[in-house]
């Protein structure tokens, strides 16, 4: 078992280090640089702006700092907001990301669960799997702006975007990150049902004369359960990295739109100190849901 | 109404409410994130916006773009134009209660000049005897022409008659600045810092030991990050913000009918052209084909149509003056503009190929569609549209090996020609066109340095002919600036270089005489 750990935890180790120096390679080869700027600076600024961040060494002697920087715990000075550090433009965005991510999170799983167990009741199967499509297709950079014209332009109850002076600022974002997630819970729920209702369970449940409502919650759903639980960590990760787009139409300072903003700013240490928090949550999103899969079924035993 | 507030309970009782401001707080749009708010590094003009909130300078720059005293209570210059003296209001202090001296101005001179500063806008403050060799790293301090023969005067040596530096001086690389971490930093301006959420807002509160010519009459400030115009516009229109940086694009008679006299449009001192790589060709050496692609634009309908923003036509670098074919492009300047382009080599069966580029907007797009099109229909030229991520087009501009058209723009640092002209000099970093001309360096050497205001002002008409003449440049339009405001906020005035310190703003409900 612990053998199986460490192999785990070195595999996501090796994979966030590929990351890393694949964005490095990314960031290097893409044309223009952070001091490229509307008033073009005399050449010796932009070359002292070079050597005090030491862009003026080769690549692999500059790659060869940062990842020890990283080592330390230190993600180096931000290029673009000579204020601030890349550590301290990430501290307060982070909890922002995952906070949005995770609420919208609970509320997906929360809406699904009692939808799918609708499925059994004659006529809303078709409404479902409906509902399930619609939510799946729009996109949220469709949705969004149309929620924030009817909730906040024309009926003026929530605002429009921004963070910090309204808690109510939360809910467009949350509504918006929400249904496309649902609709892929909800597909799955739906699709595990749909299995389980024709199943030998459900007929035997039936012949004991339990109730629609009881064999529905209690016999159909938690047969469905594995098939959604299976979607769990892409459905988190996607709340993760789709955030950039719900951050950018709200306004949020959030992770998603930091790392959007230093990728245009060429603001390399920022959009490495980005990719870096991502890749962690999501080694650690996946080695959870690992041990939670190994925890529920016992069949996938260490090493196999 | 009531049913709003049911939903916002109902939805957000798990989120902890923050309690509502006493005073109502300003809320504004200020474009993108600020890149920095130390004053001396800030190269961005939504910084710029804030830190002249945050800071005094000696000068500042009126609504009609008069330069001022600020934190000066007045300045002179001396005959020869090289010794400025400037002396400060009496009693002015840091938030901190530290008295402001003339040494603090100095003191912030000195730090911009510094080479480790690395200030963007530092090579502006190079008239300061010793300020060039500072800047290159060979000179110290203390040769600068810097005195202060008492705490309430700055005196300042030139090395050349500089009849903008007091214009320069409002800039806030010239701001005087104590160092610190950015939530303990002292501040001289109206306001202090109260909060900065990067990516969101920055706060201002009032700054109680402000004892300057304009105290604030707003307790707090909140500048909102807006980098997306229309998102900003919906903000705007959910009743969030008071004051907007801007308009989307080429919606302005659509939102006239909406917004009425909220909208607030005014002359900018800033203008937007196309440059040529005068390097390469097909455009160096050939003055025929660039007046061609000049005389082949209506500029009329390139604003009404196009822009849509209430621009000025322009067929100059300096806006805003009048422009000779606004109105119609005659028939004559069609045919004159055939002629030219057959001189250049050019003609029906063997049309101009060029490539147009600019950087990746819809404004931009709209805009060199229409100039494109217009070209072909005057000319015949195939113009092939080129559009490419800032960063990746900044730099392309700047190593003038790829391009040919491109888009350039640009707003005035202070309210005089000479900002515009000079990018333009041989050894200018901003000469994206590759621009040579002795004649022109030594017209705005010479205009540089001219104290007579009239005298100065022939000069610099010449310079301005004279790269027009050489077709340097493909002038466009003079840019306008445009806000929103909400009818609850009074004293906005439209400003040529769009500064709107918060202090100049009050709700209209509060008393409204200082």
């Amino acid at each position: 078992m612990m053998v199986a750990l460490g192999k785990r935890l070195a595999a996501s180790g090796l994979a966030i280090l590929t990351v890393l120096l694949l964005s490095f390679a990314l960031l290097k080869l893409a044309p223009g640089g952070p001091f490229d700027n509307e008033r073009d600076a005399p050449v010796a600024v932009i070359e002292r702006l070079e050597a005090q961040y030491g862009l003026d060494r080769p690549w692999p002697e500059q790659l060869g700092s940062y990842l020890a920087g990283v080592l330390r715990g230190d993600l180096g000075p931000s290029y673009q907001y000579p204020d601030y550090s890349v550590a301290e433009l990430i501290a307060p965005a982070l909890p922002l990301t995952l906070g949005l991510g995770g609420s919208a999170l609970l509320i997906a799983i929360a809406l699904a669960l009692p939808l799918a167990a609708m499925a059994g009741v004659r006529g809303w199967r078709t409404v479902l799997h409906t509902l399930a499509a619609a939510l799946l297709t729009v996109p949220k950079f469709v949705l969004a702006p149309l929620l924030i014209l009817l909730f906040a332009v024309q009926l003026q109850w929530l605002p429009a975007g921004g963070w910090g002076s309204d808690p109510a600022q939360w809910v467009l974002p949350v509504i918006t990150l929400v249904a496309p997630q649902l609709g892929v819970l909800l597909s799955a729920l739906l699709q595990g049902m749909d299995q389980a209702l024709a199943g030998d369970a459900v007929a035997a449940a039936r012949a004991r004369g339990l109730s629609e409502r009881r064999i529905r919650w209690r016999h159909a759903l938690p047969l469905a359960l594995p098939l959604a639980a299976a979607c769990l960590p892409t459905v988190a990760i996607a709340l993760l990295t789709g955030s950039a787009i719900v951050e950018q139409v709200f306004g949020l300072p959030g992770l998603g739109r930091l790392l959007v903003q230093a990728a245009i700013n060429r603001d390399y240490t920022l959009v490495l100190g980005c990719v870096l928090t991502v890749a962690v949550i999501v080694a650690a999103v996946n080695l959870l849901a690992e041990a939670i899969t190994r925890w529920l079924d016992p069949r996938i035993s260490a090493g196999q | 109404m009531a049913f709003k507030h049911l939903i916002q309970r109902l939805l957000l009782g798990l989120i902890l409410s923050t309690p509502l401001a006493a005073e109502p707080v300003l809320e504004r749009g200020n474009g993108p994130e600020p890149d920095s708010l130390d004053p001396h590094r800030a190269q961005g003009l939504s910084a710029h916006q804030i830190l002249r909130d945050l800071y005094e300078g000696l000068t500042r720059i009126d609504a009609n773009g008069h330069t001022v005293p600020a934190a000066a209570e007045r300045f002179e210059v001396d005959e020869s134009g090289l010794r400025w003296c400037f002396v400060l209001r009496t009693g002015l202090r840091w938030s901190d209660g530290q008295a402001l001296t003339s040494a603090d101005f100095a003191a912030a001179l000195r730090r911009a000049l510094d080479p480790n500063t690395l200030a963007p806008y530092a090579s502006l403050l190079e008239p300061l005897r010793g300020a060039p060799e500072m800047l290159s790293g060979a000179g110290d301090a203390a040769s600068l022409g810097l005195q202060m023969p008492d705490e309430q005067t700055l005196c300042t040596e030139l090395q050349r008659p500089t009849p903008d530096w007091a214009a320069r001086l409002a800039l806030p690389v010239a701001m005087p600045f104590r160092d610190g971490e950015l939530d303990q930093r002292p501040f001289n301006g109206p306001y202090v810092l109260e909060a900065a959420r990067p990516q969101s807002h920055v706060l201002l509160r009032r700054n109680a030991a402000y004892a300057g010519s304009r105290p604030a009459r707003i307790e707090r400030v909140r500048f909102h990050v807006t980098p997306d115009a229309a998102a900003e516009l919906n903000r705007y229109a959910a009743g969030e913000l008071h004051l907007t940086e801007t308009l989307p694009p080429g919606q302005l008679a659509g939102l006239r009918e909406r917004y009425a006299e909220q909208i607030r449009v005014g002359p900018a001192y800033a203008s937007y052209y196309y440059g040529y790589n005068l390097t390469k060709p097909p455009f160096a050496g050939n003055l025929a084909l660039r007046q061609a692609l000049s005389l082949a634009l209506d500029r009329e309908v390139l604003t009404r149509y196009i822009s849509a923003g209430g621009e000025l036509p322009l067929n100059r670098l300096v806006p805003p003056l009048p422009s000779a074919a606004a109105g119609d492009v005659p028939a004559q300047q069609r045919e004159l503009a055939k002629q030219r382009y057959r001189q250049a080599g050019y003609g029906e069966h063997n049309p101009l190929r060029v490539e147009l580029r600019y950087n990746t907007g819809l404004s931009h797009r709209r805009m060199a569609l229409a100039v494109a099109a217009q070209w072909r229909e005057v000319l015949g030229v195939q113009t092939v549209l080129r559009h490419e991520e800032w960063k990746v087009f900044v730099s392309n501009r700047r190593a003038r090996r790829v391009t040919e058209v491109f888009r350039a723009g640009w707003v005035a640092d202070y309210v005089d020609p000479i900002s515009f002209l000079e990018g333009f000099v041989s050894d200018s970093p901003l000469n994206a066109v590759g621009y040579r001309s002795e004649d022109y360096d030594r017209l705005i050497r010479r205009a540089g340095a001219e104290i007579v205001p009239s005298e100065r002002a022939k000069l610099v008409h010449q310079a301005e002919a004279l790269l027009l003449a050489d077709q340097a440049i493909l002038p466009i339009y003079a840019y306008t600036s445009k806000h929103l405001v909400s009818p609850a906020l009074c004293g906005f005035q439209i400003h040529p270089l769009d500064h709107h310190p918060s202090a100049e703003l009050y709700f209209c409900d509060q008393e409204s005489a200082p």
